[in-house]
């Protein structure tokens, strides 16, 4: 009887010192978790540009995944094309942009699918992303009616046989491109013809033939994605940069003329009146006889 | 401050003009003499042998020369400046200093010049300054400055001195000993009677020189200070340079002011016409000078320091580093800026002889921050020096260099003795005539005992 209790006692020591040793190794061999985020945007020579960042860890030390192969793929119903497969940088990121004549396949809704996958390593788990995008198109017009400078954006979307379907609602930012940045003059929304029209100042300063270039874009849309289009245009006002500085009087051949007309004034003023303070001692030799 | 005292009084206290040359007076010419001639022998060996004497090299092109030149003109400048502004501020208690201010603005200016020309390598070129003039060239700026300064400076300076020439001739007129000194009064008195329309016109002269003198002397020194500012050199290149030439000058005239005015105190016991009240007075200018002296310089350091462009960083490393020029960098801003308000700004360590020595290493910080202000600017330049031997890239003066300049001390003391016995060093006339013109004619011209009894 004793024999037995103890070879319980033994085995049960046993088992739950393998029980513990299974549980630290199960922990032991956690993969971290990954994220992939996907961006569209068509950029303004229409291509299309796929941004990618895949990130590591939770909360504040969420942090980008250096070197890692991420796979894009297009999806046609079932089938999964595989586009190319890229490495992300050092903050984890990596940008696909593909041109403006390829043909994306499209669902029953007109969307396009692109999938990203990422497959992990021995540390980290695999992630996986899918976007939905239409291809919006922006037609941009820019006419003077009776003086009156008037930007018209037609937004529009393709079908698969070439049909154009306005597309109403569209919120489009309007601004000039500047040195660092671009500068915002107006947010129009098109109507049902799928237009949208804004009178362009005439004060926006242009370069020094008075060419701008007009910005419009669509700011992440849930639909469409990034849009951004841009025109050049001579609205501005004109305005030369290169302005030639005047040459460096001290070093040039001729003084200028401020120069000499300042000595001038200076010299002669002290001169004169020291001639009359001069006349005034002389004066005073002369009424020595009076004296 | 009334002037509580006789003309005759004031007369016998400067009789030491009118008295036949002292063992003394002719010992000190001898030894100012005696250091010029070794000036003069240096300056004929610069002459025979070149620059090569010097410490001047193709990096450090200017050296004590210029420290001079800038240091001396700056005198000159603040004498001329102070003296205007007092005349034209009827300032009573200043009227005792109008004449050393006048004799330091002269003299200064006459010695100054010779010092830019000692920086010449090639000194005969220095006509086509004159006859090629070009009027876009600061050197051009400053020359006319120059010129037209000296010109305006000896001529109010005469004309200060008529009223006393005058009085001079009256009382030398019967003297059979000083016949020539009559001769010389009466024609530089000018035919002076000191008669209503002479006095008015005289004194009109005299306040429309003083007003050409004030912006004459503020843009001369400062055409000076531009002619460094121009430079695109780092220590050089600031427009704080103009205010800050005249702001020195001035703090300079004062202090040496001060000294010369504390040397003809002791030595002719004037302590009644340089009284304790005007050391007292010129004392406080030279704190309030040297805190604003303080002011500029830092407001100059701390931009300059603030942006710490690399050449920048490098000129004023050498400042800070005691290897290089660290020592003479504290001790002459400590001179320059903090003395005076130690001594001075302190009741206890207030006194004549405390002023006049704080005057005198205030000069000698003046001269120090000069160097400085030259010396290491002209080695550090943008473009790096190297493959030069050492003794090309650091400046050292050589005893030629420092046998001239204590020559140009020398001449300048010199004048002042030779001056000093031709007519008062105080301009007695003008002392008198504002407050009791009465008094003017309270002195008997015929006393014999003015005269004679030397």
């Amino acid at each position: 009887m004793k024999t037995n209790s103890l070879l319980n006692s033994v085995t049960l020591i046993v088992c739950l010192i393998c029980s513990l040793a299974t549980v630290t190794n199960v922990v032991a061999q956690k993969k971290g978790s990954t994220r992939l985020k996907m961006y569209y945007e068509k950029l303004a020579n229409n291509d299309k540009k796929i941004s990618i960042i895949l990130n590591k860890g939770k909360g504040l030390d969420i942090t980008g995944v250096e070197n890692a192969e991420i796979i894009l793929q297009t999806i046609d119903k079932e089938d999964k094309l595989k586009l190319t497969s890229l490495k992300t940088n050092s903050n984890g990121e990596t940008a696909l942009i593909i041109e403006a004549n390829y043909v994306f396949p499209i669902d029953e809704e007109g969307f396009s699918i692109i999938e990203a996958k990422y497959n992990g390593n021995d540390s980290l788990k695999s992630a996986k992303k899918q976007i939905k995008f239409i291809d919006l198109s922006l037609e941009v017009s820019l006419d003077v009616v009776d003086s009156v400078k008037q930007v018209t954006v037609y937004a529009f979307e393709k079908d698969s046989i070439g049909t154009l379907k306005p597309i109403e609602g569209i919120k489009l930012s309007i601004g000039v491109k500047r040195l660092f940045s671009t500068l915002y003059l107006n947010q129009i929304e098109t109507n049902s013809k799928g237009i949208g029209t804004m009178e362009f100042p005439n004060d926006i300063a242009g370069d020094s033939i008075g060419n701008i270039t007009l910005i419009i874009k669509i700011n992440d849309h849930n639909d469409y994605g990034t849009i951004t289009k841009s025109v050049i245009k001579n609205w501005g006002t004109i305005i030369d940069y290169n302005t030639t500085t005047s040459e460096r009087s001290l070093f040039g051949d001729e003084a200028p003329m401020w120069m000499i007309i300042s000595v001038i004034i200076i010299l002669s003023g002290a001169w004169y009146h020291f001639i009359i303070a001069i006349f005034k001692v002389l004066k005073i030799k002369k009424l020595e006889l009076k004296a | 401050m009334n002037p509580n005292f006789e003309v005759k009084e004031l007369l016998e206290q400067n009789r030491y003009f009118i008295e036949k040359p002292s063992k003394q007076w002719i010992l000190k010419v001898v030894i100012l003499a005696i250091i010029l001639g070794i000036g003069l022998y240096a300056l004929v060996l610069q002459v025979i042998k070149g620059h090569t004497i010097t410490g001047m090299r193709d990096n450090v092109v200017w050296g004590v020369y210029i420290v001079n030149f800038v240091f001396i003109l700056g005198l000159s400048y603040a004498g001329a400046l102070l003296a205007g502004i007092f005349h034209l501020g009827r300032v009573e208690w200043a009227k005792p200093l109008q004449r050393i201010l006048k004799l330091i603005t002269v003299f200064a200016l006459i010695i100054g010049p010779f010092y830019i020309l000692l920086c010449l390598g090639r000194p005969e070129r220095l006509l086509n300054l004159f006859i090629y003039p070009r009027i876009q060239s600061p050197i051009i700026w400053d020359v006319t400055a120059i010129v037209t300064d000296l010109i305006f400076c000896i001529v109010y300076m005469y004309f200060t001195y008529i009223k006393d020439f005058a009085m001079l001739r009256d009382i030398t007129e019967n003297s059979e000993i000083y016949t020539w000194r009559n001769k010389m009064y009466k024609f530089l008195a000018f035919g002076y009677q000191d008669i209503p329309e002479q006095r008015k016109l005289l004194n009109q002269a005299l306040d429309i020189m003083a007003a050409i003198i004030i912006p004459t002397t503020i843009i001369a020194y400062s055409l000076l200070a531009w002619l460094f500012g121009m430079n695109l050199k780092v220590g050089w290149h600031s427009s704080i340079f103009g205010p800050f030439f005249v702001l020195s000058a001035v703090y300079s005239g004062v202090a040496l002011l001060i000294l010369i005015m504390w040397i003809y105190r002791k030595k002719q016991k004037l302590e009644k016409v340089f009284t304790d009240n005007h050391f007292l007075y010129l004392g406080f200018s030279l704190l309030v000078l040297s805190l604003f002296y303080g002011y500029f310089y830092f407001s100059d350091y701390i931009t300059d320091w603030y942006n710490m462009q690399k050449t920048y960083t490098l000129l004023w490393e050498k400042y800070f580093d005691f290897s290089q020029y660290g020592f003479p960098f504290v001790i002459s801003i400590f001179l320059v800026a903090f003395l005076p308000s130690i001594v001075i700004g302190i009741p206890w360590f207030r006194s004549v002889n405390s002023i006049a020595l704080t005057a005198v290493l205030s000069l000698v910080g003046l001269w120090m921050m000069r160097y400085l202000m030259i010396v290491p600017v002209l080695e550090t330049p943008y473009l790096p020096i190297q493959d030069i031997r050492e003794n090309w890239v650091h400046y050292s003066a050589t005893w030629i260099e420092w046998s001239l300049t204590i020559a140009g001390i020398a001449l300048f003391a010199l004048f002042f003795v030779f001056v000093g016995k031709l007519a008062p060093i105080i301009p007695i006339s003008e002392m008198l005539e504002k407050e009791e013109p009465e008094k003017l004619d309270s002195y008997d011209s015929k006393d014999p005992n003015l005269v004679t009894s030397t």
